[in-house]
C-alpha cells in the first residue's frame, strides 16, 4: 500500500516536472523538401510518405524496430501455400470524411493500385492476382505466387488506405486531398512552403498529443538550425554533421542520430577488365579501410557494411566482410597479373549522399597505396543516372535503402541477372546460383527464407561484385520540448505520437 | 509612338519563342532522364517505363514540340512531371513572391545607393567617401548566402528580433531584401557618384549657379536629374539581375519563389516547369528593359520613340 502510493506520488511529480503526456500545441518541422504527391498510391518521395503516415493507417504498421504490428488489420492468416492472405479488420472506424472504413474500403484501394498506371502499382500489381471484400470486415489477397515479403509490402507507405469517396470525388487530384483514418487530418498545402495537419479528435486509438503539426520547407540546412535554435521550429531534419557539435552544446535541444538502410557502395563493373576477376575485385575491398572512412570522414555517422543489406534490413546476415589488409590485396592483385596495379575511372555523385564525393577521394588514396590508380569523375545526378544505364561504368559510388525494409528489394533488383542496367544491377554481376536463391527466396516464408539469403549474401560478399563501403545515418534534431519523436529506419521521422511538455 | 509599341511587342514575342525553343531543346539535350528522377531511386524499371510513356518522353522530339508549343498557343503550359500539378499553378503564387522580393531589395538597394551615392558625390574624397565607397565594394563582393546567413544568424537567433525565413508577414521580407539588396546597392551607389560628379563638373551647372539659384536646387533640378539616366538603366538592369540573386536568397530564407523551382526543377529534369520559368523570367527582363525604355523619356525630354 505504501509501496503504491510511493509510486503515485513518483507519476505526480513527474507530471509537474513534464514528463508525462499533455495535450495540446502546434509543432513545426523543418525540412529541407516539400512533398510531391500526397496520394499514397501515387508518390515515390520521402516527404509524401512521412506527411501521409501522419494522416492514414495501413493494414499493417511498421513499429520504430520494423517489426510488423496489425494496424487496421486486427489479425490475418495465411494459407498453407502461402497465396491467400486473409485480414480481419478493426471495426468501427471512420475516414476523416466520415466515409466508414470497411472490407470494401480496402478492395477499392488496392485494385486501384493494381488495375491503374500510378506511381506505386509495379509494388503490388506484379503479384496480387485479386483483392476481395468477403463481407464487412475480412479482406482476402489472392496471391498469383507465394511472396515471402509480402507484409512488408502492406506497411510501405504505398499500402496506407485512404477514403474511397476522396478517391472518386476528387479523381486525378486526390493528391492534393489526402483523406485517410490516421491521427491527423489534412488543412493545407501551399506547395513549395508548408503543409498543415490538425489532431483528429476521433482517432481510433484517441485523439493525438498534439493540436497541429506543420511541415514547413527550408531548403538549406544550416537554415534549418537556425530555425531550431531560434525556436521558431520544433524540429529540423538532414543536419549536416558539421552542425551536431554546436547543437549537442545546446541544453535545449536533442540530437536524434539513427541508422538507416541505407548501404553506400562502390560498385565495380563484373563485365569488364579488370574487374571480371574475382581477386581484383577482393583487392579493391581489402584496400579500402572501412573503419577510417566511418570515423574519419563521416565523422562517426555511419558503420561498416560486411553485407549489401544492412543491419536492420529484414534478412540481413553479417558475413563479416573484409577487413582492412592491404598486404592481402596487393597479393591479390599479383596473383591476378597486376604486381603494378592498373588504371580505373569511379564516378561518383556530389552531395547526393552524406560526404559521398569526400568518400571517392579517401578510397582514391587508399586504392592508390596498392597501386590502382583511380581517377574521381563527379557527375551531376541525372547525367549520373543516365551513364549507367549505357553499363560504360568501371567503379561506381552508390547508396541503397529498400523502401520495403526487406531484403528481397536489396537482392533481386541490385544482384539478379536479370536486372542488369537499365535496371538497378549496374555492376553487370550474374552468378545462377545467387539468381535461384533469390527465386526461391521470394516463395519462401519466414525462417526457411531467412536461410536462403543468408546463403546469398555470403555468396555475393565472396564474389565482392561491389566494394562494401558503409550504413549511413540518418541526423535530425529536436527541441527537448518535443517528447516522444518516433523514427523508422525507413528514414521516416514521425511526430504522431508525440507531445509538448 | 504607337509604332514604337507595336515593334516592341513582336520583339518581346520573338524573344519569348527563342527562350521557348532555347529551354526546350537545351534540357533535353543535357543527359538525364526525368522518369528517372521522378520515379524514385529504388523504383521497379516497369515503373519508369510507364512513366516515360505517360509524360510523351518516347515520342521523338520534333513530335514532343509541336505538342509542347500547340499547346503553349492555347496558354497551357503543361503540367509539371514531378507533382503533375498545372505548371501555371506551380508558377503563379512563386512568381509574385520572386517579384515582391525583387521589387523591395530594388527599392531598398536604390534608396540606399542614391544616398550613398549622392552624399559621397557632394563630399568626393573625404573620409565619409572613402568609407562608403569600401562599403559599397564589399556590398559587391560579399556572397549573397555568406551574408544572408550572417543576418538570420545575428537578427535571427542571437537578437530574435526577426524571422530566420518563410514568409506570411512584413517582417518577413526584412532580411531577404535586405540581404539581396546590399548586394545591388553598391553598384547604383558607385553609379550615382560617378555621374553626379560628372554632372557637377558640366558647363550648365556653373551657369546655374552663376545665375544665383539655391545649391539644393542646382542639385536636385540641374545635376541629380541628368545624372539619373544612367543610373535608372543600372537600375533597370539591377532588377533583371535580382531575379538571378534571388535564386540563392530564396535558398538561404527559404522563401518560395521562382528561383529555387527552377534550380530544383532542373536537377529534376523537370521540363514543363523550367520552360514555363524561362518564360516568366524572360518576359520580366523584356517588360523591364520596356519600362527603362519609357522612364528615359520622362527625364529626358529630347529622348522621344518612334
Amino acid at each position: 500500500m505504501r509501496r503504491s502510493l510511493f509510486v503515485v506520488l513518483a507519476l505526480v511529480m513527474a507530471g509537474w516536472l513534464g514528463w508525462a503526456q499533455q495535450y495540446g500545441g502546434t509543432v513545426v518541422i523543418a525540412w529541407g523538401t516539400d512533398a510531391v504527391r500526397l496520394d499514397p498510391a501515387d508518390m515515390t518521395d520521402n516527404p509524401s510518405e512521412t506527411v501521409l503516415r501522419h494522416i492514414m493507417d495501413g493494414l499493417v504498421e511498421f513499429d520504430e524496430q520494423l517489426n510488423k504490428n496489425p494496424c487496421l488489420a486486427k489479425s490475418w492468416e495465411i494459407s498453407e501455400d502461402g497465396t491467400v492472405y486473409t485480414f480481419h479488420l478493426r471495426e468501427g472506424i471512420k475516414f476523416h470524411d466520415g466515409t466508414p472504413f470497411n472490407a470494401q474500403a480496402v478492395a477499392f484501394n488496392f485494385n486501384r493500385i493494381i488495375t491503374q498506371n500510378l506511381r506505386r502499382t509495379a509494388l503490388f500489381q506484379p503479384y496480387i492476382d485479386s483483392v476481395t471484400a468477403v463481407d464487412e470486415y475480412t479482406v482476402v489477397f489472392k496471391l498469383k505466387a507465394p511472396f515471402g515479403a509480402f507484409l512488408n509490402h502492406l506497411a510501405h507507405g504505398a499500402a496506407l488506405i485512404q477514403s474511397p469517396t476522396a478517391i472518386q470525388t476528387w479523381g486525378a487530384e486526390v493528391g492534393k486531398h489526402p483523406v485517410g483514418t490516421g491521427p491527423f487530418k489534412f488543412v493545407e498545402w501551399v506547395p513549395g512552403d508548408h503543409i498543415i495537419l490538425e489532431a483528429n479528435p476521433d482517432y481510433w486509438r484517441g485523439r493525438p498529443y498534439l493540436d497541429r503539426i506543420i511541415f514547413q520547407v527550408v531548403p538549406e540546412a544550416s537554415t534549418r538550425v537556425f530555425r531550431l535554435e531560434s525556436g521558431e521550429a520544433h524540429v529540423a531534419t538532414r543536419i549536416p554533421p558539421t552542425e551536431v557539435p554546436r547543437l549537442k552544446a545546446n541544453p535545449n535541444i536533442e540530437v536524434l542520430v539513427r541508422q538507416t538502410l541505407r548501404v553506400i557502395y562502390i560498385g565495380m563493373n563484373n563485365q569488364k577488365p579488370p574487374f571480371n576477376d574475382v581477386r581484383v575485385r577482393q583487392a579493391v575491398n581489402y584496400a579500402i579501410d572501412k573503419e577510417l572512412l566511418c570515423q574519419s570522414i563521416l565523422g562517426g555517422y555511419a558503420d561498416p557494411a560486411d553485407s549489401p543489406l544492412a543491419p536492420l534490413t529484414w534478412g540481413y546476415y553479417s558475413t563479416g566482410g573484409y577487413p582492412y589488409d592491404p598486404e592481402k590485396a596487393k597479393a591479390l592483385l599479383a596473383e591476378a597479373g597486376y604486381p603494378n596495379g592498373f588504371e580505373a575511372t569511379l564516378y561518383t555523385p556530389k552531395g547526393r549522399y552524406l560526404m559521398d564525393y569526400e568518400t571517392a577521394l579517401a578510397v582514391q588514396a587508399m586504392l592508390a597505396e596498392v597501386g590502382i590508380r583511380v581517377r574521381v569523375q563527379v557527375m551531376e545526378w541525372a547525367a549520373y543516372l543516365s551513364m549507367l544505364e549505357r553499363r560504360e561504368q568501371e567503379m561506381f559510388l552508390l547508396g541503397w535503402a529498400p523502401s520495403t525494409a526487406d531484403g528481397d528489394w536489396v537482392l533481386r533488383p541490385l544482384f539478379h541477372s536479370a536486372n542488369w542496367s537499365p535496371r538497378d544491377n549496374n555492376a553487370l554481376y550474374a552468378n545462377p546460383e545467387v539468381d535461384a536463391l533469390i527465386e526461391q527466396g521470394m516463395r519462401a516464408m519466414g525462417e526457411a527464407r531467412y536461410e536462403l539469403y543468408k546463403k546469398a549474401q555470403e555468396i555475393i560478399v565472396r564474389d565482392a561484385p561491389w566494394a562494401f563501403l558503409y550504413v549511413l545515418k540518418d541526423i535530425n534534431a529536436h527541441s527537448k520540448k518535443l517528447h516522444n519523436v518516433q523514427y523508422l529506419p525507413i528514414e521516416i521521422l514521425l511526430v504522431k505520437n508525440a507531445w509538448l511538455g | 509612338m504607337l509604332a514604337f509599341f507595336a515593334r516592341r511587342l513582336i520583339m518581346l514575342l520573338f524573344t519569348l519563342y527563342a527562350v521557348v525553343t532555347l529551354a526546350f531543346f537545351v534540357m533535353r539535350l543535357a543527359p538525364g532522364d526525368p522518369a528517372r528522377i521522378i520515379a524514385g531511386f529504388d523504383a521497379p524499371y516497369e515503373t519508369i517505363l510507364a512513366l516515360r510513356h505517360e509524360l510523351g518522353l518516347d515520342r521523338p522530339l520534333i513530335v514532343q514540340y509541336g505538342r509542347y508549343l500547340a499547346a503553349l498557343f492555347r496558354g497551357d503550359f503543361g503540367r509539371s512531371y514531378n507533382t503533375r500539378r498545372p505548371v501555371l499553378e506551380e508558377l503563379g503564387w512563386r512568381y509574385k513572391n520572386t517579384i515582391i522580393l525583387a521589387l523591395c531589395a530594388v527599392s531598398f538597394a536604390t534608396f540606399l545607393g542614391m544616398t550613398l551615392g549622392g552624399l559621397t558625390a557632394l563630399r568626393p574624397y573625404s573620409v565619409f567617401d572613402s568609407f562608403a565607397m569600401v562599403l559599397a565594394l564589399l556590398g559587391v563582393s560579399a556572397p549573397i548566402f555568406w551574408l544572408g546567413v550572417i543576418f538570420m544568424w545575428v537578427f535571427g537567433v542571437k537578437l530574435r528580433l526577426l524571422p530566420t525565413g518563410g514568409t506570411g508577414t512584413i517582417r518577413h521580407i526584412i532580411l531577404p531584401s535586405i540581404t539581396l539588396g546590399l548586394a545591388l546597392s553598391a553598384v547604383i551607389a558607385r553609379m550615382t557618384r560617378s555621374c553626379l560628379l560628372e554632372c557637377l563638373g558640366q558647363d550648365y551647372v556653373r551657369t546655374a549657379r552663376a545665375m544665383g539659384f539655391a545649391e539644393r536646387t542646382v542639385i536636385y533640378r540641374y545635376a541629380l536629374r541628368n545624372a539619373l539616366i544612367p543610373v535608372v538603366t543600372v537600375v533597370g538592369l539591377q532588377l533583371g539581375y535580382s531575379l538571378a540573386g534571388a535564386v540563392l536568397t530564396e535558398t538561404v530564407f527559404a522563401w518560395p519563389g521562382l528561383g529555387r523551382l527552377l534550380v530544383d526543377s532542373i536537377f529534376a529534369r523537370d521540363y514543363p516547369v523550367v520552360q514555363g520559368c524561362f518564360i516568366f523570367v524572360a518576359f520580366t527582363f523584356a517588360l523591364t528593359n520596356f519600362l527603362v525604355d519609357l522612364l528615359y523619356s520622362v527625364l529626358d525630354p529630347r529622348i522621344r520613340y518612334r
